[in-house]
């Protein structure tokens, strides 16, 4: 049997033949109807914000399961015809691929599924603060669930919030700005289609009758959830996560600090609070390049070629009442609690003698602070976008080095890819999130791509990113389909063979997502 | 109440009636059913705010234009929807079906020609 499509694109190393065949299977699975092929029905997979020719990460097709079982059928059938499929949870990965699939080499028109029609919310406990959800559920679905059911229980989203989904962001090992913003740590339990058609659930998912899949991590034995993330070794239908009880009082703040050179301080003082829990979330230190997109475009200030030149900066930064970092944090507790931690935030402020304190009681209301304050209690908003008007063009990486919590380490890695991106051309539209030890020193390297010398560009400076950075003993947390193989050799060959190894065994005809993380078929 | 929180408080209603019937007093059955297709939005208007209009916001520090001040053609709005345009992302079926985009593209063009509903 074989189907009588027209198809663009045919997965590298498949016959027409195989796959037309491999179509009709599908099929039979999902319906004809869940099963995209044709220009039409695909050209919102296409679009990618890397400096890359979209064509060479182009799905083949689309297919939307919505359940496990079909999801175990069509495993079933990309092993007899070997046809690759990259599975996404809503495909929101803007800056890290959006839908792309493959890393180009060998790799390229993988079958795409997109679980969002797969999107039952199957569990919410109230008394435990857990739930149990399909792939597809976005954000804004689970918040609506809540709210509707008078849940008092707090998501903690990416900023884009609501069209990105719990499971896809975790699954890329993703961050948000609440005290649950390290979203892996918040995860608990999955259920795990394999590459022979097995179901696995992890932890105690594998007890019958048990109970606390969604309260215990590890179970016995070797704990295995971790292997799933960044990876291509299954196929997550269900993921188990924590959601955080909605305190009584919640104080966002901010604090502006004037000079480039104060972001040493800021990180020495800021982490004893962080580590203590005082402040319990993943605080941002903003660089006024990254402050400005989000409510002005570029053209504001400069209209150039080039890096923004530092007077105009400054200019903007005066103008428009911008820190050269701008913390953003917050308070959670009951009112008595904010009100003791406040005080030890804001003497931490005075005795530094450098920083500015506002509140809501200032900038209630006005970007930057409302989306930041919405951000940091789980609120659905798509303000930061405002980075991809900042240059306009729509490209766009996430250069993503993760960095120690120590002032000394932040003066080198701010110049370091200061430099590196103004050479090129870009600015520095960087912000570091802190997580409980870590930061992820998170820059949007933003380019033009309708300009090719713009996009040869943002390419090459990329790759100087990484090879800079690695030189210097740092690397990415992630990275977009198109670096995925450069940064994978950052981490060494040892870690390659063993994840190669991994990839052998539990998926020998490679048949989900190939070249992922740099981990071939 | 939209379709889309009917659905969810019948499903919470059938949890209680099973607590209540001591089949399973737990929480944990506060299923959901699948949104399909037409439910993932209750309605065009919907999924306009809460997409489209959380970058379309209208205010000055909006991300991208506003949509009501101008008058444009309903298919106009829905190859914007699903090619996206630089900064905005491409929006696929899954994320808005067909259906939805046809009522959010007539609403967003009745409030370009001042039209209040
Ligand atoms: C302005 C802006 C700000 C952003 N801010 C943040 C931020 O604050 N934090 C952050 O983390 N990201 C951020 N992002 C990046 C990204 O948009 C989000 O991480 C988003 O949540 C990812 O998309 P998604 O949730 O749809 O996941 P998906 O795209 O569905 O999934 C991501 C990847 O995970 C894997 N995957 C997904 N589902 C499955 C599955 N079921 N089984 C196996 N593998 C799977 C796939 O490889 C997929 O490519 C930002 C992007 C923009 C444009
Ligand atoms: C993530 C932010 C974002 C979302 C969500 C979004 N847009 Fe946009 N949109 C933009 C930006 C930014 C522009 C301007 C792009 C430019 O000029 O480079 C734009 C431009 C447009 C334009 C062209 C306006 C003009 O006259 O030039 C239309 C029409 C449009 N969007 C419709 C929609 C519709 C319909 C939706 C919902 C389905 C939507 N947008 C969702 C950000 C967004």
């Amino acid at each position: 049997m074989t189907t009588a499509r027209e198809v663009a694109h045919i997965p590298d190393g498949v016959t027409k033949e195989a796959f037309l065949a491999a179509l009709a299977r599908f099929e039979a699975i999902v319906g004809a109807h869940n099963v995209l092929t044709g220009e039409e029905r695909l050209t919102p997979y296409y679009k990618t914000m890397m400096p890359a020719d979209d064509t060479d990460y182009a799905t083949s097709a689309v297919l939307q399961p919505t359940s496990t079982e079909q999801v175990q059928a069509i495993v079933k059938v990309c092993n007899e015809f070997g046809v690759p499929v990259w599975p996404t949870s809503t495909g929101r990965n803007f800056g890290y691929g959006t839908y792309a699939q493959g890393t180009a080499k060998g790799h390229r028109h993988q079958v795409v599924i997109d679980f969002r029609h797969m999107n039952r919310i199957l569990e919410v406990d109230a008394e435990l603060g857990t739930a149990l959800l399909e792939p597809g559920v976005t954000y804004q679905q689970l918040v609506d669930y809540l709210e509707a059911n008078d849940i008092p229980l707090w998501v903690s989203c990416p900023a884009p919030s609501a069209i990105a989904s719990p499971v896809g962001n975790t699954l890329d090992r993703g961050v948000g700005y609440t005290p649950y913003g390290e979203h892996f740590m918040m995860q608990c339990g999955m259920e795990v289609v394999l590459a022979n058609g097995d179901v696995l659930r992890t932890a105690m998912g594998g007890v019958e009758g048990s109970n606390s899949w969604q309260v215990f991590k590890w179970g016995f034995g070797p704990y295995l959830d971790g292997i799933f993330t960044q990876s291509n070794f299954g196929i997550v239908t269900k993921m188990g996560l924590w959601l955080m009880p909605k305190p009584p009082a919640y104080k966002p703040f901010y604090i502006r600090f004037p000079d480039d050179e104060d972001i040493t301080a800021i990180v020495d003082m800021m982490r004893p609070l962080r580590m203590a829990n005082i402040i319990p979330n993943a605080v941002v230190f903003a660089h006024a390049l990254w402050e400005a997109p989000a409510v002005i475009p570029r053209s504001k200030y400069y209209d150039g070629k080039g890096a923004m030149p530092k007077d105009a900066i400054e200019r903007m930064k005066t103008e428009e009442g911008f820190g050269a970092w701008n913390v953003y944090a917050a308070l959670y507790g009951t009112p008595e609690q904010v009100e003791v931690n406040w005080k030890i935030v804001t003497d931490a402020v005075k005795r530094l003698g450098k920083g500015e304190i506002f509140t809501e009681a200032e900038l209630g209301g006005k970007e930057p602070f409302n989306y930041r304050a919405a951000l940091m209690r789980g609120g659905m908003n798509l303000q930061e976008f405002g980075l991809y008007r900042w240059r306009g063009g729509g490209g766009s990486m996430w250069f993503a080095p993760v960095t120690v919590a120590k002032g000394s380490e932040t003066l080198t890695q701010t110049k370091l890819a200061t430099e590196i991106l103004n050479k090129w051309g870009f600015d520095y539209c960087g912000e570091y999130i802190v997580g409980m030890r870590d930061m992820h020193h998170v820059i949007d390297l933003l380019f033009d791509k309708t300009d090719e010398e713009d996009t040869k560009n943002a390419h090459a400076c990329m790759s100087e990113l990484i090879e800079e950075f690695r030189k210097r003993g740092y690397a990415v947390y992630r990275t977009n389909n198109a670096f995925m193989d450069q940064v994978a050799d950052c981490y060494g060959p040892v870690q390659r063979r063993i994840n190669q190894t991994l990839k052998r065994a539990l998926d020998p005809n490679g048949i989900i997502a190939p070249g992922k993380s740099g981990i071939g078929a | 109440m939209s379709l889309l929180d009917k659905s969810l408080r019948i499903a919470a209603v059938a949890a209680l009636a099973l607590m209540a019937s001591g089949l399973a007093a737990t929480a944990r059955d506060t299923v959901t059913e699948r949104l399909d297709d037409r439910r993932m939005f209750g309605s065009g208007r919907e999924a306009f705010t809460k997409t489209c209009a959380r970058c379309h916001t209208g205010l000055d520090s909006a991300v991208g234009p506003n949509l009501f001040q101008k008058e444009y053609d309903p298919e106009v709005l829905k190859y914007f929807a699903r090619h996206g345009f630089g900064p905005m992302p491409a929006f696929t079926e899954s994320m808005i079906d067909n259906a939805t985009l046809d009522e959010l593209a007539a609403y967003v063009a009745r409030q370009g020609k001042g039209e209040s509903r």
